[in-house]
């Protein structure tokens, strides 16, 4: 079953415990993180930003076979062949999430790569911000959260400005 | 060498030579005294002389972290702040949470040292192993939010971290706070009124750098065994996922919420609060790096006169001093008071502190309309102390008298106000009664930074809330058997304790509510070992604490603290007038700080022994202090 990370950035605390949980699972340094979290004040929404697997890396980059699709979770994962001297980091400049990083050390792009199948930063978020769920289900989660958490607040309340506007194209 | 767990390098910057020097962090000094509030009140005993001004260009403030900062630990995502106290004259910290201490470590520095004054506006950019004085004229003025948006877009990177201070701090109110992030504040003791008279806006830093762990793998899975005891106290009610404010309606039951100035700890018109508060106006939790307790709030409120942005507030402290302390019953506008606070750049304890006594001070015709710009400061008044904050952030009018703090208010105002103000060493009452649990008088009298409730740890918790903080196999009695309002000496061992753990926190530079969570001495040595590579134990820790307490101490009596300046104002101790501690009053509080001397190794004026400042390794201190003695 293909998976993916459904976010509900209205409960992110902006703890970072996911990025951490990402970068010790990796390389045990803590700038490395593929997670990314955008904190912005008043109006904005705040929340880890995950790959979302769409692929466009793979799609950008120059060398066949350097990033590739695990059939079977869906993540793409880059691999020996990626080689930053020979592109201009087309992978990095067409992430829309910002989500793909050239490591240096490492002399290759690192990404998410569903932690081989148990996500850490799903493992270690407090507040259940991140889940690992099938592929076809995270439209489910949202509308049911939607719900839950218009029960709670008025809308207007409970949702920032910018993610009301997304709320309307639901 | 590599010096584990630590960036390795403290950056001094000298505002009146505009030099910027990188130094080694020194192995001896960590391994006695960690860092935080340990390893800077080495510097601070080595680099002040004693009876400087504290707003003079020879004071410095010292900006620091710990050994496990920004390494994941539970609690790591905290800075300290120490300083000689432009409000108490003596020994001030001040610990802060949010992003901006890892920061500082990943930037490449374990701590910066402010020396000298700039005579032109400045902040300084930290970051990569670099650092910049950059003129800050422009945003010289400004408040907070803007501050921190000026500076973002000015260095050009949106992550960096932004400490700064407002208005509050450039007119040197001296209990003006510096402020991370509009919701995380290092907020008592005045170390904004000190940055702003060095002419420092702001202090932003950024950086990628790693942190060296001896023992990355065993220190990983130390890391796991933490969170999942964290999380255990969590899932058992533990900790503070309901944040400070969640502990309100407690503290009004247990006579803990002082109420009219402190005439008493409870007031009925307020259980409904926090309900209303969670109900209405809060938005969601905030936590701080690495933190799985998020006990930070995002509130608003949305319309009417105390409509404020969405921003981080407000907690505990600040409630009760717009509402009980000064007999005010409504939420809106203490998220009011709470905001423009923080976009001032104050400290909400000490500033509805004074707007408290301004209110007691008029009932009492110490102060008129004519002292007051015309205004009348009654109880509860809710548009008065809107008032009164703008007035105190920019010194106008009346605020210019409440913006220095309530001792010296108290003498410009004489007559009775100086019995009334509550105050130990100058330092503003916080918003726990200690006439419900009785080590806190001990607390009070005795902390290094005055009256505070947290510096070194608030006793309150253990005697009211059954607390252990993990100290049970470190000697604490079981908190359940313990009576609270007893005055037996004896909790002169369950305040040293207690304290002693509470300064070790200030040290490694951790979140205190982490004590709370099955994190005891032996869980945080343990992470220490590993971080650093050195063999250290829970009793280590405890000593550790005890040595920097000691240390403060002696800071302090060569700035001429003794035991009269140990004693509690009379108002706290008289007895309360309603509520569960109803005809509750302190009367043996002498008994208790006796024992307390004792237990310390202190002489019967508050003058710690030579030998045991030699026992605890501070040679140059006992020497100090018997060269007093002689």
């Amino acid at each position: 079953m293909m998976k993916a990370l459904f976010v509900d950035q209205e409960k992110c605390t902006g703890c970072r415990r996911c990025e951490l949980a990402c970068s010790f699972f990796h390389f045990q340094t803590y700038s490395l993180s593929r997670v990314r979290l955008h904190i912005v004040r008043d109006g904005e929404a705040e929340g880890p930003v995950v790959c979302v697997q769409c692929g466009l890396c793979q799609y950008a980059c120059p060398i066949k076979g350097a990033i590739i699709r695990n059939k079977k979770t869906g993540a793409f994962l880059v691999t020996a062949k990626c080689n930053p001297k020979s592109c201009n980091g087309e992978c990095v400049n067409a992430c829309p999430y910002g989500v793909i990083h050239i490591d240096l050390k490492l002399k290759r792009a690192i990404k998410c790569d569903f932690c081989g199948g148990s996500p850490s930063c799903v493992n270690a978020c407090p507040w259940n911000v991140i889940q690992y769920v099938d592929a076809g289900s995270p439209y489910a989660l949202n509308n049911k959260r939607v719900a839950e958490v218009r029960r709670r607040w008025s809308v207007e309340r409970a949702y920032t400005k910018s993610s009301l506007e997304a709320l309307k194209k639901v | 060498m590599v010096l584990y767990s630590y960036a390795g390098k403290i950056l001094r910057v000298n505002l009146s030579k505009k030099t910027i020097k990188a130094e080694d962090t020194r192995k001896d000094v960590a391994q006695l005294l960690l860092g935080g509030n340990g390893y800077a009140a080495k510097i601070l005993w080595d680099e002040l002389k004693p009876g400087v001004d504290p707003l003079s260009p020879e004071n410095k403030i010292v900006l620091m972290t710990g050994p496990i900062t920004g390494t994941g630990a539970p609690g790591s995502g905290f800075w300290e702040a120490c300083f000689k106290s432009p409000l108490t004259g003596v020994w001030g910290e001040s610990a802060c949470g949010g992003w901006w201490g890892p920061m500082l470590k990943f930037a490449g520095f374990d701590g910066i040292i402010i020396e000298g004054a700039s005579k032109d506006p400045v902040y300084l950019w930290v970051h990569d192993g670099e650092a910049e004085i950059k003129p800050a004229e422009g945003i010289w003025g400004q408040t907070v939010p803007k501050t921190e948006e000026a500076v973002r877009k000015e260095i050009g990177v949106p992550q960096a971290r932004v400490l700064s201070i407002g208005p509050a701090g450039e007119k040197l109110v001296r209990f003006a706070g510096i402020a991370v992030d509009l919701e995380r504040y290092a907020g008592r003791k005045g170390g904004g009124a000190l940055l702003g008279s060095k002419k420092v806006k702001a202090v932003a830093v950024y950086g990628e750098k790693e942190i060296p762990i001896a023992k990355p793998a065993e220190y990983g899975k130390a890391l796991k065994e933490c969170e999942q005891a964290v999380y255990a106290s969590l899932n058992s009610g533990g900790g503070f996922p309901n944040g400070t404010l969640g502990g309100y309606d407690g503290c009004n039951q247990f006579g803990d919420l002082p109420t009219k100035y402190g005439e008493t700890g409870s007031w009925e018109a307020v259980s409904d609060l926090y309900v209303n508060f969670v109900n209405k106006y809060l938005l969601k939790n905030r936590a701080c790096f690495g933190c799985m307790q998020a006990c930070g709030r995002v509130s608003r409120v949305e319309e009417g006169p105390f409509a404020t942005p969405v921003y981080g507030g407000p907690e505990y402290e600040t409630t009760a001093g717009f509402t009980t302390f000064a007999l005010q019953k409504d939420i809106e506008p203490v998220i009011k008071a709470n905001y423009l606070c923080n976009i001032y750049g104050l400290d909400t304890i000490s500033t509805s502190h004074m707007i408290a006594f301004a209110m007691i001070c008029y009932e009492k015709g110490l102060i008129t309309k004519k002292d007051t710009d015309g205004l009348e400061v009654k109880w509860g008044d809710a548009n008065v102390m809107i008032n009164l904050i703008e007035k105190i952030a920019y010194r106008e009018g009346f605020g210019d008298l409440l913006a220095e703090g309530v001792r010296r208010a108290a003498e410009k105002i004489g007559g009775d106000a100086q019995k009334i103000a509550l105050h130990v060493k100058g330092l503003e009452m916080p918003y726990h009664d200690p006439r419900a649990g009785k080590t806190q008088a001990i607390e009070y009298g005795t902390s290094n930074t005055g009256m505070d409730h947290f510096h070194a740890h608030e006793t309150l918790d253990v005697e009211c809330y059954g607390a252990d903080l993990g100290l049970i196999p470190f000697g604490l009695p079981d908190p359940k058997t313990i009576d609270r309002f007893s005055e037996d000496p004896s909790k002169a061992s369950i305040a040293k304790l207690v304290m002693d753990w509470g300064t070790v926190a200030d040290a490694l530079v951790i979140c205190k509510f982490h004590q709370y969570v099955n994190l005891g001495p032996d869980k945080y040595a343990k992470l220490l070992s590993l971080a650093t590579g050195w063999k250290i134990d829970g009793w280590e820790l405890l000593k550790i604490g005890d040595r920097i307490f000691n240390l403060g101490r002696a800071f302090n009596v060569r700035e001429g603290i003794r035991r009269k300046d140990d004693m509690l104002p009379p108002r706290i101790m008289q007895p309360a007038t309603t509520g569960s501690t109803k005809g509750v009053g302190i009367t043996n509080y002498e008994g208790m700080l006796n024992e307390f001397y004792k237990l310390e190794e202190w002489d019967e004026n508050g003058i710690p022994k030579p030998e045991k400042l030699k026992r605890l390794g501070l040679d140059d201190v006992a020497s100090y202090i018997a060269s007093l003695k002689a």
